[in-house]
Formats: structure tokens, C-alpha cells, sequence
């Protein structure tokens, strides 16, 4: 390794993950991997899906005549059950690979649009708070509220998205790749051509 | 009436006659899996079985499928649109069939929650099948040798079929029983679980 190379914060913490029993087991593991895997995909029926039928009431393109409580109330808790098991599948895909991961532009571009998801539910219910009561049984709810939806459906089809490219390694380090990419995925100076 | 305080035994026996037909529902996807699974063995597969293999190495001989496995992105890509399909076909037979459990949308009627789950399922359905034939065709000879995919498209057709002639019938019928609609449910959640493990299966094996 290069001396002058001071490896970043990230690239510390996931090389200490990496260097796990279990992260090594989990990884190789030949049906444990695939059945975690497997979860965090379908689970995005659960999660994602029942999401985006509260997304579309809020848009006014479906169950115009329930009010918006009653879906956040009866629909959305299953959408969250389902975050939840997306986040403890995730949480151990992302232990049985770390370094690779942190380097992987594709799980990047997830994590800056994970973080827009939630700045984005955050205004969901800062805006619900306000006034709710006055478009709660609204076919169409207000411009702003539907909004927020479409950027809910757009964020969440990009976290989809990202997802699934993290597979192809088109931009991994270690290829000849551009100067944006290298910077991207943060790859170290010893292991760029 | 004040029933009398019961033990433990009697608790049970009640619950599991209360849920007969969800329960009846859990075996019978059962019984489905235990009658799948076996297929994963070094038995031919359907495809190999009849012969079929030259006809789907033909079939991805096609513009369509050369044009997405010469490609580097396109599968992929047509991949993530499938993943689309899958949340919103996904999401929608969720939120009718736990209306159907007695939870969720529990207050509406299920004609209701079908009415405005139908077009969205019909929506998923369209572009899962619009980006699926695509991935097959990229990928026919694979496929005929692939245990997964047969029990996926297997469990597709069983799948629809179920859900139109049985599901949504029940959905719309006045005065369902509540027994009736959770094993309906079950059944319904077994099935489409089935074709989405399945699918997904196709790329882990073989």
C-alpha cells in the first residue's frame, strides 16, 4: 500500500467489518445468503407495494372515497412491518460484503436516496400534521400532499433501481474506470490503474 | 352470555376451528411446495422432458432476445422495470388479501378494496408479463433446463387463474364468510409468494 494513502473512516469500519468470521460465513454461505437475499427482494412487494397503494390515495388515482387516516391507519403499519424486515435483510447483505459495497457507486446512489426517502416522510408528516383534517376525505387531496407522493413513488422506484445494479460491477474499482467514478466510489489511490 | 373461563386445550381447539379455513389455506400451499420442491432434484425438466428444448433455443434466437443478451445494460435494465411490476402486482394483492384476513382495509367492504386494487393488479400483471417475456427470450435455452423457472411459470398460471375465477369472486359475493375469505386469502398469498420465490430463484440456480 501506498504510505502517503490515509484509508477514510468508511473504509476503516468496513475493513473491520470484512474482517469478521461471520461476514466472511454469511458471504459464502451457499443457502443463507441466497434465502436473506431473496427476503430483501420480496419483500419490496410488501414494503414498497403496500407503500405505493397509500401513495396512490394520496395522488387521488386510488381509494378516492377512503379517507387519507384510514389508509395511514390500517394500510401503512403493514408497509412499515415490511421496512423493517427490508432494513434487518439489508443490514446483513450489506455485513457479508462491506468494503465492496461502501466502494460500490450503485449502493451509494441508495444510500443518498435512502436518506431523501426519509426527508421526504419527515415532510409527509410535518404536512399531515397541519392540517390534515381538512383534506382527509378529499378524492384529490392538495397539490402539495401529492407531491409529497410522487416523490415518495420516484425515490423509492430509484432505491429499486440502485438496488439491483449493485450487482453489476461496471463501475468497481479496480477497472479502468473515469475520474468521476474514482471519486464516486471513493476508491483508494493503490487500487486505481 | 358469559362463556366460563377455559383452559389452555379448549383455547386452542377454538382458535384452530375459528381458523379452519386458513388453515386449510396454509395446506394446501403446503402440500403445493412439498409437490415443487422434489422438482429441484437432477429430474429432466418439463421443457427437457417433451423435447422442447430446440423450440425454446429458437425462440431466443429472435431480434429481441440476441438484441438483450448481446447487450450489457439492457437486461438489467428491463430487470428494474420487472422489480416495478412486482411492488405494485405485489402490493395490491397484499392489500386485498389482507382485507380478506380481516385486517388491514378491515372496515370496508372487499368489493370495495377490490374495485381499487383491480386495475393496479391488472397494471403490475401488464408490465411484469411486458418485461418477462423479454428476460425469457434472452434466456430461453437456460430456462428449459431450469427448475425454478418451470415452478415459477407453473405457479404464474395457477396463479391468475386463482386469482380471477376464485379470489375476486369471492371478493365481490355478499355475505362471504369470514372462514371462507381467510382460507381464500391464504391460498391467494401461497400462490403469488410462490411465483415470486420461484422467479427469483431462476437466478440462483442453474
Amino acid at each position: 500500500m501506498d504510505s502517503r494513502y490515509e484509508p477514510s473512516l468508511v473504509h476503516s469500519f468496513t475493513a473491520w467489518l470484512d474482517s469478521h468470521a461471520w461476514s466472511t460465513a454469511l458471504h459464502e454461505s451457499l443457502w443463507v445468503w441466497p434465502l436473506v437475499e431473496s427476503t430483501h427482494v420480496l419483500t419490496v412487494t410488501l414494503f414498497v407495494g403496500v407503500l405505493v397503494m397509500v401513495d396512490l390515495r394520496l395522488l387521488g388515482f386510488a381509494f378516492r372515497d377512503t379517507p387519507v387516516s384510514v389508509m395511514t391507519a390500517r394500510v401503512l403499519p403493514w408497509s412499515i412491518g415490511g421496512f423493517c424486515l427490508m432494513v434487518v435483510t439489508g443490514l446483513l447483505l450489506f455485513y457479508a460484503n462491506p468494503v465492496h459495497l461502501a466502494h460500490n457507486v450503485w449502493f451509494r446512489l441508495k444510500v443518498i436516496l435512502l436518506v431523501m426517502a426519509a426527508v421526504n416522510a419527515w415532510a409527509f408528516h410535518r404536512r399531515v400534521s397541519r392540517d390534515r383534517e381538512r383534506w382527509d376525505s378529499q378524492p384529490r387531496p392538495p397539490v402539495s400532499v401529492r407531491l409529497v407522493a410522487a416523490t415518495s413513488v420516484s425515490v423509492w422506484a430509484g432505491v429499486i433501481l440502485a438496488g439491483r445494479m449493485i450487482a453489476y460491477n461496471w463501475f468497481e474499482c479496480g477497472r479502468d474506470q473515469s475520474a468521476f467514478i474514482i471519486w464516486a466510489a471513493g476508491c483508494a489511490a493503490d487500487l486505481t490503474p | 352470555m358469559n362463556a366460563p373461563a377455559a383452559n389452555w386445550p379448549e383455547l386452542v381447539g377454538r382458535w384452530i376451528v375459528g381458523h379452519r379455513c386458513a388453515l386449510g389455506g396454509v395446506v394446501l400451499v403446503a402440500v403445493l411446495w412439498w409437490l415443487l420442491l422434489p422438482w429441484k432434484s437432477n429430474a429432466a425438466t418439463w421443457c427437457e422432458a417433451l423435447g422442447w428444448a430446440d423450440f425454446y433455443r429458437e425462440m431466443g434466437d429472435g431480434s429481441i432476445g440476441r438484441a438483450i443478451s448481446e447487450s450489457l445494460w439492457l437486461f438489467p435494465v428491463i430487470e428494474v422495470v420487472h422489480l416495478f411490476g412486482l411492488a405494485v402486482l405485489g402490493g395490491s394483492v397484499i392489500v386485498m388479501d389482507l382485507r380478506l384476513l380481516g385486517v388491514g382495509l378491515k372496515n370496508a367492504a372487499p368489493a370495495k378494496v377490490l374495485a381499487n386494487t383491480r386495475p393496479w393488479f391488472f397494471a403490475g400483471l401488464v408490465v411484469m408479463i411486458a418485461t418477462g417475456v423479454p428476460l425469457f427470450l434472452s434466456e430461453t435455452t437456460k430456462c428449459c433446463f431450469n427448475h425454478s423457472f418451470e415452478v415459477k411459470i407453473t405457479a404464474l398460471f395457477l396463479a391468475i387463474l386463482y386469482t380471477l375465477a376464485v379470489r375476486n369472486r369471492v371478493a365481490v359475493r355478499e355475505g362471504a364468510s369470514t372462514c371462507v375469505m381467510q382460507g381464500v386469502a391464504v391460498l391467494s398469498l401461497g400462490l403469488w409468494f410462490t411465483v415470486a420465490a420461484a422467479g427469483r430463484w431462476i437466478g440462483f440456480s442453474g
